[in-house]
Order: C-alpha cells, then structure tokens, then sequence
C-alpha cells in the first residue's frame, strides 16, 4: 500500500488501449519524494497517456495509477489538488488575462491567498513574462502561454508536478531557469516526474529515467545505469539502441 | 487526509466571475460586440413588425385570423421548436455551435487539471453553454418563432412567448449538450466517440437548416392557409403539415409515410455517405485524449484546384447532401407547378442539378476547402488570422447555408404564383441576393473582428451594419411572405436589395483594405468606388422602385432608404470627415454667418420650389400626388419606419450628402479638371446630385445642388450647405408628415 510516506507516484501494471491500440503496456513505477523523474520515448511512445493517466483524464484499461496513495481515477479530484499539470500544449482559455487565469486557477483550489500571488509574482518576475502578464492569453507566444501555464502548475505548492515537454519552445535563458527551478523544487521535497524528448534535460536534470518504447518500460535507472543497460557510451546511443527498430 | 478544497458553490462563483470577465475582455476586444449592436437592431425591428400589424393593417390580420384555426398554429409552431432544440443540442454537443470564448473553457486541458467538484462543473458548463448559444437563438429563432407566434397570438403575447420558448429552448438545449459531454468526458474512448460527434453534428446542422429553411416556407404555407388560398397537393409532401398531424395530431399512416420519405431519404443517404466519408483521421494523435472534444479535424490539405474540387468532394459531405436536397427540392416544385404550368419534370431536376453544380464549383473556386473547412458548418464562422481565408470561407459557408434561405421564399411565391418558366432565372436572382447579403454581413462581422482598430468608429458602425441586415433580412423574408401575392414587386425589390448587398459587399471589402493599408488615403480613387457604387444603389433604388412598384413597396422603399443611409453613414463619413479635413479650402466666412445663410437660402429654395410646382401643375403638367418618393413614403409607412425615415430624410441625408457631394466629390473634381477647368467642379457635382435623385422633380433638386455647391465655394465651409440642406429637407420632411 502507498501510505508510505516517502512514495508519491506509483504505477502498478498500468496499461491503456486505444481501440485496437495498446499503447501503454503494464508500466510499473515507483516515485519516492523529491525525486525528478523523466520519462523519455519517441512521439507516440505513450509519454503523454502516462502523464493523463495520473491526472485522471484517462481511465486505464487495466493496473492502477496512485499519487500520495490517492487512486488517480477514483479519487481524481483530490489528486489534481495535490499535483501541477503543464500540459504538453498549454491551451488556456483566451479571453482572460495571465492575472486572471491564475485568479481563476487559485480560487478554484481556494488558495488565492497574498502568499501564493507573492510566489506567483516571483515566478513571473524570474520566468520574464511579468510585461505580458496583464494582458490577454490571446496574444500570449508559445513560450508565454508555457510560461504561464508552469507558473499554473506551480502557484499552489503542489506535492507533485507532472510536466509534459517543459522546456520545449522556451529559449534557452528560461529553459536554464526553469531546470533550476525545477532542482529547487525537487530540493524541498516535490516529486516531479517530466516527459522529454530532449536528452540533454533528461541527463542534466533527472535523477531517474525511465525510457519508454512500443508502450513497454524497456529501460529505468540512472542516466549511468539506463546507458549501462543499452549498453551504449552516450544516452542518445542508449535511447537509439532502446527505441530503435531493432529495439528489444 | 488531503484537503477538498473550496465547496462547489464557491466554485462555480468563480467561474461565474471568470465567464463575465472573459465576456466583457471578449467586448473589449470587440469580439462580441456584434451581438451588442445586432440585439437592439433585432428588437427595433420586432418593433416596426409590431408597429405594423398594429397599424392600419390590422384590419386585414383580423379577417386573416378568422378564417384558420388557432390550433393548426399551435402545432405547427411546436414542431418547429423541437426541431429547433434538437438542432441546438446536437451542435453544442458537436461542439460547432460558435462561440469563442465560453464553451471552450471547459475544453481546455488547463481547466480540466483543475480540481473541480463534479456539479460546480456540470453548473458553469451549463451556463457557459446558455450563454455561448443566446446569440445564436437571438439571431436564427427568434424572428421565425415571432413570425410563428403572430399566427396565434396577439402582439403583447406574441413577444412574450417568443421570449420564453426562446429560453426554454436555449436552456433545454443547453442542459442536454452539456448532459452529453459529460458522459462522453466521463469516458474518453477516442475513436467511437468522435464518430458520434460527427453524427451529432450533421444531424445538427441539417436540422438546423430544416429550421432556417423550411421554417419561412412552412410559416409561408400557414400564412397561405390562414388566407383562405388553395393550397395546392404538393404540398402534402413537404415535412411541414403533415409531419405536424402525424407527430401531434395521429395522421393517417400515408401522409405520415410520404412526409419521412420526401425528407428523411435525402437526408439519410447523405447521412450515410457522411459518416462514411468523415471516419476520424487516420493521423488522430493517441496520445491526445482530448481530440474528441475538439471540432473534428476533417479538412484537408490541399493545393491545386482540381485536387481541391476532388478533396472537397470527398471531403466535404454537405455538398452530396446537399445534392439529392437540390433535386428533390425542384422535383417537388414541378410536381407543384406541373398542373399549373406545363413544366416539365427533367427539365426542372436539370435545373436543381445545375444548380448543385454552381455549388460545388462555386465553392471550390472560392477554395472552400481551405483548412477553415470546418467552419462552414456555421453561418458565422470563428475566424482565423487570415483576412483572406476568412473571407474564403466566409464565401463557402454561404454557399452551402444561405442557399436554403434564399430558395424557402421563393417557393411560397411560386406556389402563390403558379409560376412560369421564368420563375427560375428570378430563383437564380434570389440566390445571388442571398448570397451576397450574407457574404457582406460576415465580411463585415469579421472586420468588427479582426479590425486593429485603426479607428473604432468605423469598425463598429460596420458592425452595426452588419446587424441591422442580419436582423432585417428574415425579417424582411417574412415582410414579403405577408405581402407577396403577385412576384413582380417582390422581385424587384429582392434584385433592389441585390445590388444594394453587392455594393455594400465590395465597399465592405475595400474597407478591408483600409484596415490593412490604415496609413494609405481611404478616399482615394479607386476606392471611392465603392462607396460611391452604394450609395448610388440606394438612390436607384428608391426611384425604380417607386416608379416600378406603386405604393407596394413603400414600406420596403423605406427599409431600403434608412438601410442605405446608415450604410453610406457608416462606410463613407468617417474617411469622408478625414479627407475634409486634411483638404478643407480656406474659409471665408465664420460659421455662424454660414449656417444663417445656408439656412436663409435653404428655407427661400424649399418656399420656390413649392410655389413654382404648384404653378406647373396648375398649369396641367405633372401628375397630382406625393411631391418626391420620400413624400410619398412617409405618406404610406407608419411607427418606427416612418420615424426611421424622417430621421432619415430631414437629418442623415443632408449631413452625408453635402459631406459626400460637396466635401468629397466637388473637391475631388476641382483637383481632376485642374486650376483652368476647377470653377466647373460645382456644377458637375449639382449634376452628378440631380442625377442621383432621378425619382425626383430635376429642376428642384438640380437648383437645389448648384445653391449647396456656390455656398461651399463662397464661403469655404461645409456648414453653409449643409445648413442648407437640412432647412430644405427638414421644412420638405414636416410639410409631408403633417399633411397626412
């Protein structure tokens, strides 16, 4: 059971079809507090189903998916108070404001509170969109909407944040601040489990890795021990060697 | 244990306020402000209808409600609400019922990784939908239902359940959409499930158009019945009576069988090729569970022409359903007319098939089948950035949808006609009226939302515009159903509002020109044009229509007149304004010795004109009867109309024309011919004016014309002219009112 404290992310057997499909194949996971976990895998690897089935949008078709011993299905409510989302394409609702969204956002959890805008403020002001931020999401770039949408995820002090492709259209000054924030985080205790494709995020950042591919698990460790276990020199050799077409 | 967060109650407060501030950042970025100008305009006009049957006319309902029974009203009028509200669910549950903001709040994956209680998010999808769809009920039901309501129920009463059925409807429609994509997003299976929003959103939209197009026709029809007139048996065949009897009234199995075969076969085959056709793409990301919510992604990429004719064919099911509607459709005319006319059958299912083939290629050459395809499946797409896809669009979207509306009036007056041959070339008019009507009104709809707002002004009295012919226009349909009993006038007033749409139409276009170029010269040359084109269309239209029509048409004279005002008013002043502006002569008088004299010459011309036509006819010369067209409308029309149109005459006229004739046009001239030739600007430009008010005594309004053109030249203020113009017409206008 995952009332041990220092688990906050758990797959067990988690499995998920779409039709005829099996893109998710009895993945087993286990995420112990303030680890940063990446998931990585080609486009359609199921990175993306992973990170659904654990906020609950998806049902699995079979195994069960927990956070902080919450079934993520059952109990979808009260996991997506506990996690932070960034979803792969942020899409927000256009006609508020950044202020306005994350007005909304809080108040939805009932944590609008002067502290949480003080670190909501600090998030703007160090992700450097502080001059968009008043004004309409509409306008917003893709690494804006991004922005806000990280600063969403992680305005109410979740326990956990599961990110899809963080850094992806960011440039590279943000990206670096958003990987320190991140190491920050992971610091004080949050789990965040990330998917990427990039391989240089997964090696600088994550502790573990898990390496999905054929909606299998084929490889989970360290970046060393995920090498090791490809037997390649690089991880991009590994990650090649793991995902490839001639992949085990 | 972890914490609930805050209760549901508190939640859907908050999205309650969220709702409100979108919509009002929505008005700010005037996305939504159509429906701001358009629901007035709507209501003024419910109020001219009212003001009519309240009139003088109302002698002739009152015999006109003896004859038919209320009950057949009744009936008819709740088959067509449940139409109505199935067409409503399934589009919202489609999700292709437009609205920018509100219901795709709930589509957001943001929103959805936000802890909501279950009710607080059944309640705000609840009143984000009711509030996305008010527009569209505003638009589409409310003038067929108050034409259905008149049938039964006095003004008063009429209004009141229009409004109530309206919302009923509305949150009746709403409710069940949102019923349903709570089920679907409860179970997010992917495939299956966009196959059924597909479904649900053909079905939609071809309830929808029964609405829209067979809604006039069967309120037509009931007109038709109520008057006593033969109905002839064809239309026995058309889903309206009997498919009330059978729904509501138990019919006979025959008439039940023949009402769903006219209908249902048609639109199952193409139901059929639809869903075949539109299978989810193979390329549908899985790992994207939140495509089924999305639109569907149908539309295809395409290149070439002919491969887009193709594509768009397979690609695009409204067209094949939209063929078998077309043959059925004259087939059911000939049938109609057989008896009465001769015609003859393949020849008339030729015609319906040419025009299904003026569709299709129509549609493909304004490149329909642009990635914007989807939105065709509404009248007022959401538009992208593109001005030009936009408009593509725009122009397809009426193709397929205003193409019903157009043909349901027109079947009523065969019908009432017993039409000849050439009720077709006139069907053809009506087409292309229609179309242009609704391809100005959305070109206009999308600058009010995309214009950066060079100047807010214009963008918004284009919206204006755009409002009052998408409120006029059913409106108008049912005007003419009333009144139509012989198709001359009718089509003539039809081919009026042709030109006066296609005009508006290019000028609309031009517009979108200014927007794009904001630094360049708005009245330059070229395009000048079309203002001018417009406003010279509106002014034939008055006196072909008073010289073709008789006292017919008055009231449709006036609609026309004020329209073509405020058009001129809204597409012309402000660059009109801008231009005097930049370019004024040097003035030479103050103002107010300006407006005294204006006004001084104003009241001596008006004093003239009148004693010297007074003397001419005494003389044996001229016809008695109403000095000007105007005269002769103000004379005919009554309520708002007639007040629409004093304003109008006594106040808009002067204003625009002297800045349009002398502000514009006598300047423009005066730089064409040049320093040598420039002293004849004035007289040109009185000729010009003259010209454009044929329909009126020449010798007045040619004096009248060179009065206003030396007062500009002598004082070098537009104040005198206009001050003119307003005393002359103002004193015209009060003589005219007051001798009724």
């Amino acid at each position: 059971m995952a009332s041990d404290d220092t688990v906050t992310v758990e797959a067990r057997a988690l499995t998920r079809r779409f039709g005829a499909r099996l893109v998710l194949d009895r993945i087993d996971l286990v995420l112990p507090r303030g680890e940063v976990f990446g998931l990585l895998g080609p486009n359609g690897a199921g990175k993306s189903t992973t990170l659904n089935l654990l906020m609950g949008f998806l049902r699995p078709t079979a195994g069960e998916a927990r956070i902080c011993g919450l079934d993520c299905t059952r109990d979808a409510q009260r996991v997506m108070a506990l996690v932070g989302h960034l979803p792969e394409e942020p899409s927000l609702f256009e006609n508020l404001t950044g202020r306005e969204l994350l007005s909304f956002a809080l108040s939805m959890r009932g944590e609008s509170t002067p502290d949480r805008w003080r670190r909501v403020g600090a998030h703007v002001e160090r992700l450097g969109f502080a001059t968009e931020f008043d004004q309409l999401v509409a306008g917003y770039s893709m690494g804006t909407r991004k922005k806000l949408a990280l600063v969403a995820a992680l305005a109410h002090e979740p326990r956990v944040l599961l990110l899809d492709e963080p850094t992806n259209g960011l440039d590279p000054v943000v990206a670096r601040e958003v990987r320190a924030m991140l190491e920050a985080l992971a610091a004080g205790g949050v789990t965040v489990l990330l998917s990427t494709h990039l391989l240089d995020v997964a090696q600088r950042v994550c502790h573990r890795l898990g390496v999905l591919g054929g909606g299998r698990l084929r490889a989970l460790g360290t970046p060393d021990e995920v090498r090791a276990q490809a037997g390649a020199t690089t991880l991009e050799e590994a990650f090649l060697t793991l995902t490839g077409p001639g992949a085990p | 244990m972890t914490p609930r967060g805050p209760s549901g109650r508190a939640q859907l407060a908050a999205v309650a306020q969220m709702l409100l501030r979108a919509t009002w950042n929505s008005i700010r970025r005037r996305q939504g402000a159509g429906a701001m100008v358009v629901l007035p305009l709507l209501v003024t006009f419910l109020a001219i209808e009212l003001a009519r049957f309240g009139g003088r006319s109302a002698a002739g309902i009152t015999r006109v409600l003896a004859v038919v029974s209320i009950e057949r009203g009744v009936h008819y009028g709740a088959f067509w609400v449940l139409v109505l509200a199935l067409a409503l669910t399934a589009l919202k549950f489609a999700r292709v019922v437009p609205g920018r903001g509100a219901p795709k709040l709930f589509e957001t994956v943001f929103v959805r990784g936000l802890p909501l209680r279950p009710r607080a998010r059944v309640a705000g999808e609840l009143l984000a939908a009711f509030g996305a769809s008010s527009g569209v009920v505003a638009f589409v039901m409310v003038p067929t239902l108050w034409g259905l309501a008149r049938h039964a129920h006095a003004p008063l009463h009429a209004a009141l359940s229009t409004g109530l059925v309206a919302l009923a409807v509305n949150l009746a429609a709403s409710a069940t959409a949102v019923a349903l994509w709570e089920g679907a997003a409860r179970n997010l299976a992917g495939r299956a499930r966009d196959g059924v929003r597909v479904l649900a959103a053909v079905a939609g939209v071809g309830l929808m158009g029964m609405f829209t197009a067979v809604g006039p026709l069967g309120a037509g029809l009931a007109r038709t019945l109520r008057t006593g007139m033969t109905v002839p048996g064809w239309s026995a065949w058309l889903p309206t009576r009997p498919a009330v009897r059978w729904m509501l009234a138990g019919a006979d199995g025959e008439t039940a069988l023949r009402a769903t075969l006219s209908w249902g076969v048609p639109v199952a085959l193409s139901l059929a090729v639809f869903a075949w056709r539109a299978r989810v793409p193979a390329d549908l990301s899985l790992d994207a569970p939140w495509t089924p919510l999305r639109a569907p992604r149908w539309e295809p990429a395409l290149t070439a022409p002919r491969a887009e004719l193709r594509a768009m064919l397979r690609q695009s099911p409204y067209l094949l359903l939209a063929a078998p509607a077309f043959v059925g459709f004259f087939a059911l005319l000939a049938k109609g007319s057989r008896s009465a006319t001769g015609a003859d059958l393949p020849l008339v299912v030729l015609t319906g098939l040419i025009a299904w083939a003026i569709v299709v290629m129509g549609t493909a050459l304004t490149g329909a089948a642009s990635r914007r395809w989807r939105r065709v499946l509404w009248l007022l797409p959401s538009f992208g950035r593109s001005h030009r896809e936009a408009l593509r669009a725009v122009a397809s979207a009426n193709l397929v949808m205003v193409l019903p509306l157009a043909l349901s009036p027109l079947v009523v007056l065969l019908r009432a006609e017993r039409a000849a041959w050439w009720f077709y070339p006139r069907m053809m008019l009506g087409l292309a009226a229609a179309l242009a009507v609704g391809q100005w009104a959305q070109a206009a709809a999308l600058m009010l939302l995309i214009d950066p707002a060079p100047d807010r002004l214009t963008g918004l009295s284009v919206g204006a515009l755009f409002g009052v012919l998408a409120a006029a226009l059913p409106t108008a349909a049912l005007a003419g159903l009333l009144s139509a009993t012989a198709l001359g006038p009718w089509s003539i007033a039809l081919g009026l509002w042709a030109a006066l749409a296609w005009t508006l139409e290019r000028a609309a276009t031009e517009r979108l020109r200014w927007i794009r170029d904001p630094d360049g010269d708005p009245m330059a040359d070229a395009r000048a044009w079309p203002a001018m084109r417009t406003f010279g269309t509106a002014l034939l239209a008055q006196v072909v229509a008073v010289e073709l029509c008789g006292p017919v048409l008055h009231v449709s004279l006036a609609a026309t007149l004020v329209m073509a005002y405020a058009a001129f008013a809204a597409l012309v002043l402000p660059p009109a304004i801008r231009r005097w502006r930049a370019a004024a002569p040097e003035a030479r008088w103050s103002p107010l010795r300006a407006v005294l004299t204006g006004a001084l010459v104003g009241a001596l011309n008006f004093a003239l004109t009148v004693a010297a036509m007074r003397a001419w006819r005494s003389l044996g010369f001229g016809a008695s009867g109403p000095a000007s067209p105007v005269a002769g409308a103000l004379s005919q029309t009554s309520g708002a109309l007639r007040i629409g149109l004093a304003v109008t005459a006594a106040l808009v006229a002067p204003v625009s024309e002297e800045l349009f004739f002398r502000g514009w046009l006598q300047q423009a001239l005066k730089v064409d011919l040049g320093p040598s030739r420039a002293r004849w600007a004035w007289v040109l430009t009185a000729m010009v004016f003259a010209g454009l008010h044929a329909g009126e005594p020449l010798a007045p309004v040619l004096l009248g014309g060179l009065c206003a053109g030396a007062l500009l030249e002598r004082s070098g203020r537009l104040a005198a002219p206009m001050a003119f113009h307003l005393v002359n017409n103002g004193l015209a206008v009060a003589v005219a009112l007051t001798a009724r």
